[in-house]
């Protein structure tokens, strides 16, 4: 855990960075640092859903930024989506979880421990083996994820659920 | 899959290991015939992205190996490369790295026993379904864990991959008040962990005993964790120095990880029963005393009975942390100077999941010339199939889903780390 400050909003970006387009989140998670944001807190984890618990204990609302893998990947695109939403799918990320994140979404809700937001920006990975830096299509998602994180965080509250952008869609 | 005489059991995606990897096991005519482990392990390629390195990076790049046990990467790392340079740490140092371990232990073993295997004995799918009818016992779970995040934050900066450890030491000492803050907490974590190991103890464990030779490494007078002598429970002992002399690997055609057993012996099994078999004694009086009312003797060879152990271990590491908080002198200067110089240097540690050996071969500017790490699973893994191929032969009666889901069970029995980087177990049975 890496709190910058202590405050009701959290941004999480879960993956290992030396799992190539795993390490989405903590990339985002670094842009985001130079961005300043005031009352935005700011965390790497590897996804352990007990971490994931941690973090977002405390928040009204939390973001979960991942890479995940789909059937038919399409690297660098983007979705967002509300956790908090009874048909969260089983999604597996791209690297370090142990448990996914829907077990950790179902945990929370087993222990009343959910933010009262909680949403993911997942980015479609083209590759996860080991090794640094992000494939060309998910290092050209990062502005627009960073861009469109900024606009969710410091535009007006946020319930609704459905796209901020052109770019991200509903899984 | 309906003759059960001859078949084949794949287990696809084995939940709640911490890793990647596959089971492949193969039965003719009403026979096991072989048990593999599929295994992707990391640490390879972190062997050859540390070479060509500075030897002050090995603890930050090592770390991210695994996100359960960074703290054992980047402690193995330091002692080696300390070893290389010939520089020996201070005391209060040491005791530091101690302090550190111990919330990694707290953190690990607390994550293993709530919501990775106690889910098994209890019969849920998973913790979530504990949770949702024992949810109270989810909660210690979850705030045990939470103990052992605290004194990593306080330490390491932060409880995943820790930013404060560095080569000789720490970039900056706890002060004392931040270090006396983990007393409360602690106090109550370790409440909490007694009735732990009563709440494990009740459980129902299958009868099953392996006679596999007991690695661990051993500090006398204390119970190791953060450095000790290898020793084995059939009374071999050999110096850190001499690690691959002693454990020699092998590779297998169906795993990239090597399989390893001891020169001249067979395999052999690192992690909480060796530990337990060669440095029970030396376990504080609360946690000896949890061990005996749970009925463990001083040798225990039931890995289903690993959870218990680790319960043990689990208070052993938050009294012990209790008495280093006690004890804190922040070190000062927090680090000692470690000039590189040309040579090579060898680390072993007790990782929560057993003994991790890091050989690093500098240069005179203390570029790594080379590097070798050798984990816990990886060290066990020989040890597992042999007890897998003996688990899974009275069970062929069962249908494959029952099957897969006591093999995983079994699986879990060793806590294995198996990528130390991803996801899931796929498990086949092939019978034919």
């Amino acid at each position: 855990m890496n709190i910058e400050r202590q405050r009701a909003t959290i941004v999480i970006g879960v993956g290992n960075p030396y799992r190539r387009d795993d390490g989405i989140g903590p990339a985002v998670i670094e842009r985001l640092r130079r961005r300043h944001l005031p009352g935005v807190n700011l965390a790497e984890s590897d996804g352990e859903p007990t971490r994931l618990l941690d973090l977002w204990a405390d928040a009204d609302m939390a973001i979960v930024v991942d890479a995940i893998r789909t059937a038919s990947p399409r690297p660098g695109t983007i979705h967002r989506r509300s956790l908090r939403h009874p048909s969260t799918p089983r999604m597996r990320g791209g690297g370090t979880h142990a448990v996914d994140l829907g077990d950790a979404v179902a945990l929370a809700a087993a222990l009343d421990l959910l933010p009262r937001t909680l949403l993911l920006y997942a980015v479609e990975a083209g590759d996860t083996s080991p090794g640094e830096g992000l494939t060309p299509p998910v290092q050209a998602a990062l502005s627009e994820l960073v861009d469109e994180l900024v606009a969710e965080l410091t535009g007006p509250p946020m319930g609704a659920v459905g796209p901020r952008s052109t770019r991200a869609h509903r899984l | 899959m309906t003759h059960l005489n001859d078949r084949s059991l794949t287990v696809g995606s084995l939940a709640r290991v911490e890793g990647e990897g596959a089971m492949h096991v193969r039965v003719e005519r009403g026979r096991v015939a072989d048990v593999q482990l599929e295994i992707y392990e990391p640490p390879r390629f972190f062997e050859a992205f540390l070479r060509g390195r500075a030897h002050t990076e090995p603890p930050d790049i090592t770390a991210r190996i695994c996100g359960i046990c960074p703290v054992a990467y980047q402690m193995s790392a330091c002692l080696a490369i300390e070893d290389a340079c010939g520089v020996h740490i201070d005391r209060p140092i040491a005791a530091l790295r101690r302090l550190l371990y111990c919330g990694e232990w707290i953190s690990s073993h607390a994550l293993h026993i709530y919501f990775l295997h106690a889910p098994d004995f209890l019969g849920y799918p998973s913790v979530v379904e504990m949770a949702r009818e024992h949810r109270r016992v989810v909660e210690r779970g979850l705030a045990l864990k939470k103990v052992g995040n605290e004194i990593l934050t306080t330490i390491g900066g932060r409880a995943i991959h820790p930013v404060n450890v560095r080569v000789g030491g720490f970039f900056r000492a706890p002060s004392r008040g931040e270090i006396a803050m983990l007393a409360a907490p602690l106090r109550r974590a370790l409440d909490e962990a007694l009735a732990t190991v009563e709440w494990v103890a009740g459980f129902d464990f299958p009868d099953f005993e392996h006679d596999h030779e007991l690695l661990a490494l051993v500090e006398p007078g204390r119970y190791a964790i953060d450095g000790g002598q290898p020793r084995t429970d059939r009374g071999l002992t050999f110096d850190v120095a001499s690690f691959e002399k002693h454990v020699v690997e092998e590779q297998v055609p169906h795993s990239t990880a090597l399989h390893a057993h001891l020169a001249g012996r067979s395999r052999y099994l690192t992690g909480p029963l060796a530990r337990y078999a060669l440095s029970g004694r030396w376990l504080s009086p609360v946690a000896q005393e949890a061990a005996a009312a749970a009925g463990l003797g001083p040798v225990c060879r039931n890995p289903f009975r690993s959870i218990l152990v680790r319960a043990v271990e689990l208070v052993y590491a938050i009294d012990e942390a209790l008495r280093l908080v006690k004890g804190y002198e922040p070190p000062r200067p927090s680090w000692v100077d470690c000039p590189p110089r040309a040579g090579l240097g060898y680390g072993a540690t007790e990782a929560p999941r057993g003994t991790l050996f890091h050989r690093y071969e500098l240069d005179a500017d203390g570029i790594v010339q080379s590097a070798r790490i050798m984990p816990p699973t990886s060290q066990n893994q020989a040890s597992i199939e042999a007890d897998l191929r003996r688990f899974v032969q009275p069970r062929l009666h069962l249908d494959d889903h029952r099957l897969t889901h006591e093999c995983e069970q079994a699986i879990r029995n060793y806590d294995p780390c198996i990528s130390c980087a991803t996801h899931f177990l796929d498990l086949t049975v092939e019978r034919t």
